[in-house]
């Protein structure tokens, strides 16, 4: 019906006007004003220090992140999935809390972190505190809706316990598990918060990432080359998300 | 089926708690240490209050960053889950065309980082010479594209049969919208509150980029100074900014286990 077509647009419109506005046209505006030089702007990114040291920082921090939060939440799933609903929610809270709380307590109990090692190794910490919770709570909530028969006739079959999760759970949470993997990207990036509260603008070299690259570059006014790095950072991260919404609509019955 | 014990759930409960509840536990028991804290302890040598005097009743300052956290925050997600619910209600229950593509886009820019978008936002938000006011905050907050999708997919469970039912009989969508699909995502609406006002009220970037008077700043900051303020005012702080997020949670615990299933992006018949 026509009358709803309209009726339907009217409730979209705020929303669809501000994002156009806040998100459409001012990203369309900065990759037209990151190729004004040319792609200078690109290139001498790739020759820029800093942006390489950040870039492999953050690529490393995401990778082992993923993995080991991807190991973490889901033998805590493995281990926990009978658990009731009730308890759970509590899980959400490190995500919920505001960063003051765990930077201080991991300044009490560690002390000034000095550079290197022990700082990286120290956020990737704070990474896992603050997001396996809602992975886990994401695949508990995924494990709960697998075919109990499926388990039943492995069990029948004679399947240990892993194997069972392994081969027979596990493939049934996949969007479960690919929408996990989402947040926890996405969540990696809020990093910077607890950098910026420990370290403020000058980390040590080891925790030295993107996020800081851009508010070093903010510092300076560099439009162009920020604008550059927009465009970069949301290809790197546009693509694996794009792969996992697209693989992880479905579940394997 | 599996024997579960109960006292067995409960030491379950506990044991994933422990790495939850620690710090803020500790943050509380520090409080009251008037001595330096070195080394790392439970039980207050020196016990005083003279962290709470001095934040909550003689420096206004402090004081001063907590209302600007609320002044920052709230109107952000209040507006924020007006422009959501509409527009969450007008996606899943009055299709018009064009509705599938825009969604995808919306879906991808809800998973983005805020950092791919910050610049944009800069751009933007300079261009409109809002820079230095609290719109600035405001206006990103109110158009975000997550809280769109996610009443999207919590209206989109609503019964058709329902809404059909009040559009036979004559009911303005405004009204079926406002008796009928509001209280039906009821949890949803708890849950993209919680989420939304956590990750707002925890908020470092934007402060940075878009104020520019260290009197606007919000209370997330404060903690970046560990240095030029007295640790036991901090960990004060540090309690009276986790005060509201703690009271909000535990008000939707169940609005929250409720809806952990909807939030997942799964493509089901009919998207």
């Amino acid at each position: 019906m026509s009358v709803n077509k309209n009726k339907g647009l009217m409730f979209v419109l705020p929303s669809i006007a501000g994002m156009f506005l806040f998100y459409i046209y001012p990203f369309a505006r900065s990759l037209l004003r990151s190729f004004s030089n040319g792609i200078y702007a690109y290139s001498s990114l790739f020759s820029s220090e800093a942006f390489l040291l950040a870039a492999q920082n953050t690529a490393l921090f995401l990778v082992l992140g993923l993995i080991l939060i991807g190991i973490l939440s889901l033998g805590l799933a493995f281990i926990f999935q009978n658990m009731t609903t009730s308890g759970v929610s509590a899980l959400l809270l490190p995500m919920l809390l505001p960063s003051g709380i765990i930077v201080l307590f991991v300044n009490a109990v560690t002390g000034e972190w000095s550079g290197g090692v022990e700082s990286f190794v120290g956020l990737l910490g704070i990474y896992l505190w603050k997001n396996t919770g809602y992975c886990l709570i994401i695949l508990l909530a995924g494990l709960a809706c697998v075919e109990k028969a499926s388990i039943e006739a492995a069990k029948l079959d004679g399947a240990s316990h892993v194997r069972i999760f392994l081969q027979v759970q596990f493939p049934q949470i996949r969007s479960f598990s690919c929408f996990s993997v989402l947040i926890a990207l996405t969540n990696s990036f809020k990093i910077f918060r607890e950098s910026y509260l420990l370290f403020g603008d000058q980390p040590p070299d080891s925790v030295y990432m993107m996020q800081n690259f851009m508010y070093n570059n903010f510092l300076a006014a560099n439009d162009q080359r920020l604008a550059a790095v927009s465009v970069i950072l949301i290809i790197c991260i546009g693509i694996p998300i794009l792969l996992l919404l697209r693989y992880g609509g479905k579940n394997d019955a | 089926m599996m024997h579960r014990h109960k006292w067995s759930m409960q030491i379950c409960n506990f044991v994933l708690l422990i790495p939850v509840v620690v710090p803020l536990l500790w943050i509380l028991c520090a409080s009251f240490m008037q001595e330096r804290i070195v080394p790392f302890h439970w039980i207050p040598r020196e016990f005083g209050i003279e962290g709470y005097k001095e934040v909550l009743f003689r420096s206004p300052r402090y004081l001063m960053y907590f209302w600007n956290s609320l002044f920052l925050v709230v109107p952000g997600v209040v507006g924020m889950m007006i422009v959501a619910t509409l527009a969450g209600y007008g996606f899943a229950k009055l299709p018009f065309p064009g509705r599938g593509w825009i969604l995808n886009i919306y879906i991808l820019l809800a998973v983005l980082p805020y950092q791919t978008v910050i610049v944009p936002h800069y751009t933007i938000v300079s261009e409109l010479g809002l820079l230095g006011s609290e719109w600035a905050v405001w206006f990103p907050a109110i158009f975000s594209p997550f809280g769109v999708y996610l009443m999207y997919r919590f209206f989109q469970k609503v019964p058709e049969e329902c809404i059909e039912c009040a559009r036979v009989e004559g009911a303005g969508e405004w009204r079926i919208f406002a008796q009928i699909g509001l209280p039906q995502t009821k949890s949803g609406v708890a849950t993209l509150f919680v989420l939304t006002l956590a990750d707002q009220w925890n908020m470092v970037e934007q402060p940075l980029i878009f104020l520019q008077d260290e009197t606007q700043y919000p209370m997330s900051i404060l903690f970046e100074r560990m240095n030029s303020y007295e640790i036991g005012e901090l960990l004060v702080c540090a309690l009276i900014i986790s005060v509201p997020i703690l009271i909000i949670f535990a008000m939707s615990r169940h609005a929250l286990s409720d809806s952990m299933d909807a939030i997942v992006f799964r493509k089901e018949k009919g998207v």
